[in-house]
């Protein structure tokens, strides 16, 4: 099952030349500067996506599928300052994001749905039902 | 057991460095906003994955005292292809100045982020310095 991770099925595109560059400046300790941060899990029939998003409304993410190629962006608008307020500390990540998965061929795209709770984005990707193998008797 | 304020000590992200706090609690620190009102601070944490029935907010004396209990987000039969979520429990403690009314400290979950919005007492002055 494990081969699969080291064959980035749910490979990410994201990184522009720049950003690359940074990130071999800065080198996190885990090696990710990407937000959301993302796991991915399978699941008998299914794959599973799930995203950290604290105060994102639904509104406030976009989902999109092209080819095999599924695409998470928006921007934490909801946060931010009230005008005229003092801003003692900001550590949250409020930039606009964009990050894409490459989706295995087993999925069917017309079948995924998402769901946002609590700051988490779900995203269940469905695998294309198998046929069952068809049994003739002989009569 | 370590000091109240000796347990926060990482980041979300930097798992590398996550310390145990307690052998049978891992936690990590909220990320958290500060900004000041005219009557008030506000300090907004982000808890994905935490809920409302999770967190605990404490005030005792001038430490208040913030913990979000962050359930699994996986069943565990399942497979992980990619991980990149440090899905520990919150913990994050603010020493609180002079001249806040603590006590009557609100607090509101909504979309994985605490809204905690602390008074100001009737007396509380801003500290300036003059130059001479």
């Amino acid at each position: 099952m494990f081969i699969r991770f080291a064959q980035p099925v749910f490979r990410t595109e994201t990184k522009s030349p720049v950003e690359s560059m940074i990130d071999d400046m800065f080198p996190s300790p885990f090696g990710r500067s990407s937000f959301p941060a993302v796991d991915v899990v399978e699941i008998e029939a299914e794959f599973e996506l799930v995203a950290e998003m604290p105060g994102l409304k639904k509104e406030d993410v976009k989902i999109s599928v092209e080819d095999r190629t599924l695409t998470l962006s928006g921007e934490r608008k909801h946060s931010g300052f009230p005008d005229g307020t003092k801003i003692i500390l900001h550590e949250t990540q409020t930039h606009p994001f964009n990050r894409s998965f490459e989706l295995p061929e087993e999925i069917d795209t017309n079948r995924i749905a998402a769901e946002l709770k609590d700051g988490i984005l779900r995203i269940r990707l469905p695998k294309v039902e198998k046929v069952k193998p068809q049994e003739i008797r002989i009569s | 057991m370590a000091k109240k304020n000796e347990v926060a000590l990482i980041r979300r992200g930097e798992t590398a460095l996550v310390r145990r706090a307690d052998p049978k609690e891992e936690l990590i620190t909220a990320v958290c906003d500060i900004f000041e009102m005219p009557d008030a601070f506000v300090v907004k944490l982000d808890m994905p994955g935490s809920s409302k029935e999770g967190v605990s907010v404490t005030v005792e004396s001038d430490i208040l005292t913030v913990r979000g209990m962050v359930k699994s987000l996986h069943r565990e039969t399942v497979s992980m292809l990619m991980r990149e979520i440090v899905a520990l429990s919150y913990y994050r403690v603010f020493n609180l100045g002079k001249g806040l009314n603590a006590d009557r400290t609100q607090a509101e979950f909504e979309d994985g982020v605490l809204t905690l919005t602390i008074p100001k007492a009737d007396n509380y002055k801003e500290r300036r310095i003059s130059i001479s």
